[in-house]
């Protein structure tokens, strides 16, 4: 049985904005990160993935159907919006109940299945909240709940964690982990540490060009020898950041540890220059300066 | 999963602030225009005269009749917009409203109070004088009307209009016998009540149409929604459903106490009322009044996601009002035909098939109109109405890549 989704020459633009152009896109079953900067075509590609846009061009599957056919699509897919929200007026309870009626489940599905899921988030003691007292990390995991609900094959997540504190982060990806066990779930974030907590298999999209389609370990080879750290004074901190992409940085009275992206020939330029280990974010900083500078 | 969604939207209109706005609205309007049960009875032989009379000279009597219960009382009933309103003139204003009387009957003001007051003279005992005419007495009403804030029993439109009147007492018999026979009395109470609901819910309607339709955008729950199985006729069609069945509820209610009391009456005038005559007015008039309205709001909001759908059907619902030539036995195109008279079966009956022809219209309108409505919403669960356009895109405005 097929439990991947293809995308073949997929484009879209909205009249003369090309949000994704010729996107060639295998995703395997588990945790799949989708990375990129804000604007990059990740919520457009989410979309398209969902139903919710067509594209201009190209040819989609998920798990062997069409995309075209949107009613088994909508089937197999559960989608969680990046802002979503439901009727304030509803408990956690009802949202879902709402919901999995339009999923078309039958009243002892949604009744065996909603106490189920709220425990699964952790919601089990918010069944009666109100959506409208919710905090923001109770209301994401009250959207993966529902996208769960009609036990999809697809979880299609656009930017579950902006905007959580690091403790629900943390649980949120989490409980993403334990839901891709046994289906697609795509991750579209532009934090990278979300990817990196998550994520073996990622793509990176930039300016609506697929940038890179791999695993995380290929990315951080990629980036190997690249990665140097030094011990400046802050005023040669700001003639670095003029010459160099840094990706990190610690200050400490007058000095700063930096790290930043170089060859060999750059980094025999900076005293005390080391080279170190990259971590995906200074992978990830490397593919993007790669791909047309620091922007 | 349309009944269950049928019952999920009407619980949450049962939640909704706007829907018990809606309800308090329509009881008091009830309350207001319909609350005193106006009994039908027997036609009493003093009080018609017998020659038939002209439709113009009938206007006129009718109007002199009319104002001496109000100028003696100083208490004018007008009809701004079909809703009653009680004028009291101040003093200047009444003392024209003399002269107007003075001049149209020869009689001081303080005569013609007189003979309304003193009941023993019949109201046959003033005339308008001879030498007036019908054109001059017009244009005499037409001040008067202006004097009351327009909208009044002397409006010369109206006037005209309202002679649709037996003429002879034999003729108000036969109305009466009429009435007891084929409306069995239900079904006149049946068609006063769709007159007086009918305005109200010209308008009404439209705000919970639009408080629905906004719902999923104001939540942020559109895109959640769009994104499920169900299909667009599934999710439109149960939301539009509710919104009828629980906008009928009160109604049903409202005219089921009217019709009690018709029944109660068919009883005393020793006459079988038809229980049934109530509801057939109730949903075969009413029903496409609300239906459109519903559809309008629906359709609107769906297209502009905004409540724009309230100021036109505001506009189309004054003017619908406004238009109405007369108050008993008018329909033309209006989406509230008027009948504001208990009884008159033989007025009925001559607009019968206009009123059909009308209600008919409407209800295809509104199924239209909520085809279209699906059409737009399903637009927009495949990215927009227009695609790679901004307008009615489901993406924001600023497209989020």
């Amino acid at each position: 049985m097929n439990t991947e989704i293809q995308l073949k020459h997929v484009s879209k633009s909205y009249g003369k904005k090309q949000a994704l152009k010729d996107v060639n896109l295998t995703i395997p079953r588990g945790m799949f990160g989708l990375l990129g900067r804000n604007g990059a075509g990740k919520t457009t590609l989410m979309k398209v993935l969902a139903t919710l846009l067509k594209a201009n061009e190209g040819e989609i599957t998920i798990c062997g159907v069409p995309v075209s056919q949107r009613k088994k699509i909508r089937e197999m897919t559960g989608y969680l919006p990046q802002d979503f929200s439901m009727y304030g007026n509803m408990s956690a309870y009802e949202a879902m109940d709402y919901l999995g009626v339009l999923s078309g489940l039958g009243r002892a599905e949604r009744k065996e299945r909603i106490p189920r899921l709220l425990e699964q988030v952790n919601l089990q003691n918010n069944q009666f909240t109100k959506v409208k007292a919710m905090s923001g990390g109770m209301l994401r995991r009250l959207g993966i709940a529902q996208a769960i609900l009609h036990e999809p094959k697809v979880l299609i997540v656009d930017e579950p964690t902006a905007g959580l504190d690091p403790e629900e982060r943390v649980r949120f990806r989490n409980l993403l982990c334990e839901i891709a066990r046994d289906r697609i779930v795509i991750l579209s974030t532009h934090i990278v540490g979300d990817i990196e907590a998550t994520c073996e298999k990622i793509a990176v999209l930039d300016e609506g060009s697929l940038i890179y389609q791999g695993t995380v370990s290929e990315l951080l080879k990629k980036a190997e020898g690249k990665i140097y750290t030094a011990e400046i004074s802050r005023v040669e901190l700001e003639e670095l950041k003029k010459n160099y992409v840094v990706t990190g940085m610690l200050t400490s009275g007058t000095k700063a540890i930096v790290r930043f992206i170089a060859d060999s020939k750059e980094a025999s330029l900076i005293a005390g220059a080391v080279l170190s280990e990259p971590n995906m974010e200074d992978a990830y900083l490397y593919l993007m300066k790669q791909q047309g500078g620091d922007k | 999963m349309f009944f269950t969604l049928f019952l999920k939207e009407c619980k949450e209109l049962l939640r909704s602030i706007t829907y018990y706005m809606f309800i308090i609205c329509t009881v008091l309007f009830y309350m207001t225009q319909l609350g005193s049960f106006d009994p039908i009875s027997r036609p009493v032989k003093e009080e018609i005269k017998e020659e038939p009379v002209s439709k113009e000279e009938q206007a006129m009597k009718a109007a002199i009749s009319r104002l001496m219960t109000e100028f003696s009382a100083n208490n004018y009933s007008t009809y701004p917009f079909g809703f009653i309103k009680e004028v009291r003139l101040s003093g200047e204003e009444q003392e024209q409203a003399g002269q107007i009387i003075e001049k149209l009957t020869g009689l001081s003001p303080e005569e013609f109070i007189r003979i309304a007051t003193d009941g023993k003279t019949s109201s046959d005992a003033v005339q308008v004088l001879r030498n007036i005419s019908y054109e001059e007495f017009m244009g005499e009403m037409e001040k008067l009307d202006s004097l009351l804030g327009s909208g009044s029993y002397y409006e010369p439109d109206s006037l005209l209009g309202n002679t649709d009147i037996p003429d002879t007492y034999e003729e108000a018999e036969a109305e009466y016998e009429r009435v007891l026979e084929k409306d069995r009395v239900t079904g006149a109470y049946g068609r006063i009540f769709c007159d007086y609901m009918g305005i109200i819910m010209g308008i009404l309607p439209v705000f919970l149409a639009v408080t629905r339709s906004v719902r999923d955008k104001r939540a942020k729950a559109s895109q959640v929604i769009f994104a499920k199985k169900a299909s667009s006729f599934t999710i439109q069609a149960s939301r539009y459903a509710a919104n009828l069945a629980m906008i009928f509820l009160p109604l049903f209610i409202l005219s089921t106490m009217l019709n009690s009391q018709a029944m109660y009456l068919a009883g005393v005038l020793s006459v079988k009322g038809n229980p049934f005559y109530m509801y057939e007015y109730l949903f075969g008039w009413l029903m496409p009044t609300v239906m459109v309205v519903l559809s309008i709001g629906f359709f609107v909001t769906e297209l502009t996601e905004g409540p724009l759908a309230i100021l036109l059907q505001g506009g189309f619902w004054f003017y619908t009002i406004l238009a109405a030539k007369k108050l008993t036995g008018y329909v033309g195109t209006s989406l509230v035909p008027r009948f504001n008279s208990v009884g008159y079966y033989s007025i009925y009956e001559k607009m019968k098939p206009a009123l059909v022809a009308n209600r008919l219209s409407y209800l295809l309108i509104s199924i239209l109109l909520f085809a279209l409505t699906v059409f737009v919403y399903e637009k927009k669960r495949r990215g927009g109405l227009f695609h790679d356009r901004a307008l009615l895109s489901n993406t924001k405005s600023k497209h989020k890549a």
